[in-house]
């Protein structure tokens, strides 16, 4: 399969944020990867995209941050990591519900002809 | 590496957003920037190679900007808009860029040019006097007030020794994280509040010192005129005009305090 680009993944970036901090929170380079790897390497994202869609997710109170706490064991800038929030985990419901009419309309027109 | 900030301060640097924001985003873009270098490096690419890598999976800068400014608050990139480069001047100007001499010396130089522009303005007065319609001469001596004048000088010296004093505080660098992190926009107030002090101050005294210089029953003492000045502060119209200067360089002294805290931030020589 051809990677999926920008363009495709626009709308569904910040659900899919959403879902990755379902499964733990993580600093923005870690929710890359753990994008990358649940996509199989499919996902074709601009790396800095990321960024404006969580701070947007974090204005509207869908994620919380905080700086990494122990930069000692690390060299190099600090690290904000990323949390769901109740209203996150709300709004990833709405998400998937929707998600899965959109498919399920697609999916139904794209289908081939029997 | 100075490369990387480099590259994150010439995306971060142009968006009109809060000096804590656009820290928050400087620091964080650096962080992923840095892990994906040390990630191509270790692909075995050569250092060259690994930072063009790096830079093109973060994106191109202009749309990642664009994106970015996006995801600012409106009310923020209102309150950060450009402000014209002539105004910034007359800040670089305040905040003398040239030489960074010390608040007392500063001061006294300004002192020293008022005295020596005091005839125009004295003049100026006279000449708005008379269109007022007051065609009377001044009831006192220019000799008469040498005192007068000599006290307001003073005073005026003093408050400017204070703003100017005060100004180097609010904007220098401490070592306490959240004073640094304080948005340029409240340090500009604060700043603001002092200079129009300052400002209202000379003005209000200028405006006293011209009515004593009218005729009017029994001459005031320079004490009693000083405190009549004081206590006129809050009711005189030159307060406005105080109030317009600083609203209009409220962004202005705010983007010189940003600059410093870019300077803070790794002295970075950015092309914009």
């Amino acid at each position: 399969m051809d990677n999926i680009h920008g363009n495709l993944l626009r709308g569904h970036l910040e659900g899919m944020v959403l879902s990755v901090l379902e499964r733990g929170e993580g600093h923005g380079y870690d929710i890359l990867k753990r994008l990358q790897d649940l996509g199989r390497g499919a996902l074709a994202l601009k790396e800095g995209s990321l960024y404006p869609a969580l701070y947007r997710m974090e204005e509207a109170g869908l994620i919380r941050a905080r700086w990494e706490s122990d930069t000692a064991k690390r060299r190099g800038p600090r690290r904000r990591i990323y949390a769901l929030t109740e209203k996150g985990r709300k709004e990833l419901s709405r998400s998937r519900e929707t998600w899965r009419a959109f498919a399920g309309i697609i999916g139904r027109i794209m289908e081939e002809p029997t | 590496m100075k490369a990387l900030r480099i590259h994150v301060e010439r995306i971060v640097r142009p968006i009109r957003a809060s000096v804590l924001r656009k820290n928050k985003m400087r620091e964080e873009l650096l962080a992923h920037l840095s892990s994906a270098y040390e990630e191509e490096r270790a692909a075995s690419n050569t250092g060259e190679e690994a930072l063009v890598r790096a830079k093109q999976r973060l994106g191109d800068p202009d749309a990642l900007r664009a994106e970015l400014q996006s995801a600012v608050p409106w009310y923020e990139r209102i309150g950060h808009t450009r402000v014209p480069i002539r105004l910034e001047m007359v800040d670089y100007g305040l905040s003398r860029k040239y030489g960074w001499r010390a608040s007392a010396r500063f001061a006294t130089e300004i002192i020293g040019c008022l005295i020596f522009s005091a005839p125009l303005l004295f003049a100026l007065a006279y000449f708005v006097t008379l269109r007022a319609g007051l065609n009377r001469p001044p009831h006192a001596s220019f000799a008469d007030c040498l005192l007068t004048i000599a006290v307001m000088m003073a005073m005026l010296w003093l408050s400017l020794f204070v703003a100017f004093w005060l100004f180097d505080l609010i904007g220098a660098r401490r070592r306490v994280a959240p004073w640094n992190c304080t948005p340029a926009i409240i340090k500009a107030c604060l700043t603001n509040l002092l200079w129009m002090f300052a400002i209202g101050l000379f003005l209000v005294l200028f405006t006293r010192f011209m009515d004593y210089m009218q005729p009017h029953e029994g001459l005031d003492s320079t004490g009693s005129i000083l405190l009549a000045a004081l206590a006129g502060i809050p009711y005189a119209p030159w307060l406005g005009l105080a109030l317009l200067l600083s609203l209009l360089s409220t962004m202005s002294i705010a983007m010189h305090f940003e600059r410093r805290q870019y300077e803070a931030w790794g002295c970075l020589d950015v092309e914009e």
